[in-house]
């Protein structure tokens, strides 16, 4: 099982600080790498494929250096690149067989793990044509086949759903599932679709401005919003925010008549619903705040 | 056609850590062989050395045979006759055909795959820069030599298996042959590969890589031409690389006629550390732009 181990790392781009000394344990599972554009998520990546040269820092893969033992860190990473990448006349079978050959396979090898690549991710029936005549979703295929064809350890996938109907979507987050649970491969997946990290991952790793906000259990991110509500009262509640204050729930008004609440341990969310009637204040919602990835993370952002 | 099970196994072959850049040799010379464009310069590019491969056996026919009727005609023609003369022009003459078919290999060798992203999955493979740049360099060489050297070598075979006198010793006197063309066909094509790929490793595409080449090649000798014209003096054509090649080639096979300077005053050395010197500038170029994609 693959682990990554990142000490102070900080990368930058002459003067600008893409990646400022951030630290971070990266456990075997299938771990989401989140944040808005420019947080710092591509850079993270090719840091750990060698592409870039950390400025401080240290990084070790499954016990080897980057950059000192890059090659034999390759030998052990499949990574699945966010842009589209075609070369036009070589049919997806001979690109995979080349792929597998600079690896360091035989041709023979190469050849036989290719046909069984491309029928694992489903394009058995165009592993001949030029891959200049292949959809964008057979393209996000192909890159997960180069990316899986060495048997690696660890698996980086950046934006893997790009670009694909739902259907496409659903099937490549199925493949990705299957390979991370079953072959036991250590899956980071960087993408913008909160809903994907959400169905697939185990771990988070929240960037934002080259900094670490949150790198744990998406299970803990979650539950540790279980106490916090968003309510919607009809005015006047100038009332039921000091019976509120009384019970020490901590409120915050947000637009539209909208109030975010956080209870304290122990204390039922019925609570709420009795000061509202001891207040005479209607509530005209009432929404668990845990539970949608997409606030959490607007809210590590806003916060 | 085994049919392979939908499920995703292990990989228990064996890794091939040595030797990596052959398999971009391979790789490269595989795509281009396969492309009509290649085979169609290739085969105008092999018109020469068939009239050459006729030329030998008509020579040595004629030579062995008193009585041949194109005897007489073959003995007064002085560029029919087959010597180390001979195989200068033939490598000389083969230098347009080489040109073209080293733009069309070479030219989109790195920048296709740069234009295509594909540099990002390559270079994420345990592969070196040094093995790719090798590899890319030596498969443009390959089709250089495929042009120049090895028809030379064809073109001894055929001169050595029509002579009455052959016998496996005289093949030895082949030796001097055989490595005077090897070294003249290295200082044109290597430089010319080593051009092209810089040119690609620093251009978007392929077409503005060969525009950019011939360019360069044509400002080159350009600038060389009306230098000895306005300054009278013929030796400033050795500015010019394919001048400075061919002159090399001259030397390569003591060929002591002045085809381009006055030749007293020229020095070899000056014009062999003007190819060896732009050959590592255009190597360096390339060094540098892979290296980046590599390592960042």
């Amino acid at each position: 099982m693959g682990y990554i181990e990142v000490e102070n790392l900080t990368v930058t781009y002459d003067d600008f600080v893409a990646i400022d000394d951030i630290s971070l344990y990266i456990e075997p599972g299938i771990i989401g790498l989140i944040g808005p554009n420019g947080a710092g998520k591509t850079t993270l990546i090719r840091t750990f494929l060698g592409f870039l040269r950390p400025k401080k820092g240290r990084i070790t893969i499954s016990g080897l250096k980057v950059p000192k033992d890059i090659l034999s860190v390759r030998a052990m990473v499949g990574h699945m690149p966010e842009k589209e990448v075609v070369s036009p006349k070589v049919s997806g079978v001979n690109f995979l067989v080349y792929c597998g050959r600079l690896v360091g396979m035989s041709y023979v090898d190469a050849l036989e793990r290719a046909h069984e690549v491309l029928n694992y991710v489903g394009l058995q029936e165009a592993r001949y044509r030029p891959m200049q005549t292949y959809s964008t979703g057979m393209l996000q295929r192909l890159k997960l086949a180069q990316a899986i064809l060495h048997d690696p350890k660890i698996l980086i996938l950046d934006e893997p759903t790009n670009g694909l109907d739902p259907d496409g979507r659903l099937e490549m987050l199925n493949l990705i599932k299957e390979i991370a649970e079953q072959r036991g491969v250590t899956t980071i997946l960087s993408t913008h679709l909160l809903p994907d990290v959400q169905s697939l991952c185990n771990q988070v790793i929240l960037l934002r401005k080259g900094k670490v906000e949150y790198c744990g259990s998406l299970k803990e991110l979650m539950e540790s919003r279980v106490n916090q509500y968003e309510i919607t009262v009809q005015e006047p509640y100038e009332e039921f925010l000091e019976a509120l204050s009384r019970c020490e729930v901590r409120y915050e008004i947000l637009p539209q008549n909208k109030i975010s609440i956080s209870l304290p341990d122990g204390l039922d969310y019925k609570k709420v619903f009795e000061c509202a009637r001891l207040t005479s204040t209607i509530i005209r919602s009432f929404i668990p705040a845990s539970g949608n990835l997409s606030e959490l993370f607007q809210d590590s952002l806003q916060g | 056609m085994p049919v392979y099970p939908f499920t995703y196994r292990p990989f228990e072959g064996k890794y091939i850590r040595r030797f990596r850049w052959w398999v971009v040799f391979s790789e490269e010379v595989r795509l281009w062989n396969k492309s009509r464009v290649f085979q169609l310069l290739f085969l105008l590019g092999i018109i020469q050395p068939l009239i050459r491969f006729f030329q030998v056996l008509a020579y040595n026919s004629a030579m062995q045979d008193p009585n041949h009727p194109l005897a007489p005609l073959i003995r007064t023609v002085t560029w029919l006759k087959v010597d180390a003369e001979m195989y200068y022009h033939f490598i000389r003459l083969q230098a347009p055909s080489v040109l073209i078919l080293l733009l069309f290999v070479g030219a989109g060798a790195i920048c296709a795959d740069r234009k295509n992203r594909l540099w990002e999955i390559y270079f994420s493979k345990p592969i070196h820069w040094y093995d790719y740049l090798i590899g890319k360099i030596l498969a443009v060489c390959f089709a250089g030599y495929a042009l120049t050297f090895l028809p030379s070598l064809i073109l001894m075979f055929a001169d050595y298996i029509t002579q009455k006198n052959s016998s496996i010793f005289t093949l030895v006197n082949y030796l001097p042959l055989i490595w005077k063309s090897f070294l003249f066909s290295s200082v044109m094509v290597v430089p010319c590969a080593l051009g092209i790929i810089a040119g690609s490793s620093i251009f978007p595409t392929e077409n503005i890589t060969v525009i950019s080449v011939i360019t360069i090649i044509v400002a080159n000798t350009t600038l060389a031409g009306l230098l000895s014209n306005f300054l009278k003096d013929a030796n400033y054509m050795q500015i010019s690389l394919p001048v400075a090649v061919y002159f090399m080639g001259q030397k390569i096979f003591n060929i002591t006629r002045n085809m381009f300077f006055r030749t007293e005053d020229i020095s070899t050395l000056n014009i062999l550390s003007y190819i060896l010197i732009s050959s590592l500038v255009f190597l360096f170029i390339s060094i540098i732009q892979v290296r980046k994609a590599e390592r960042g």
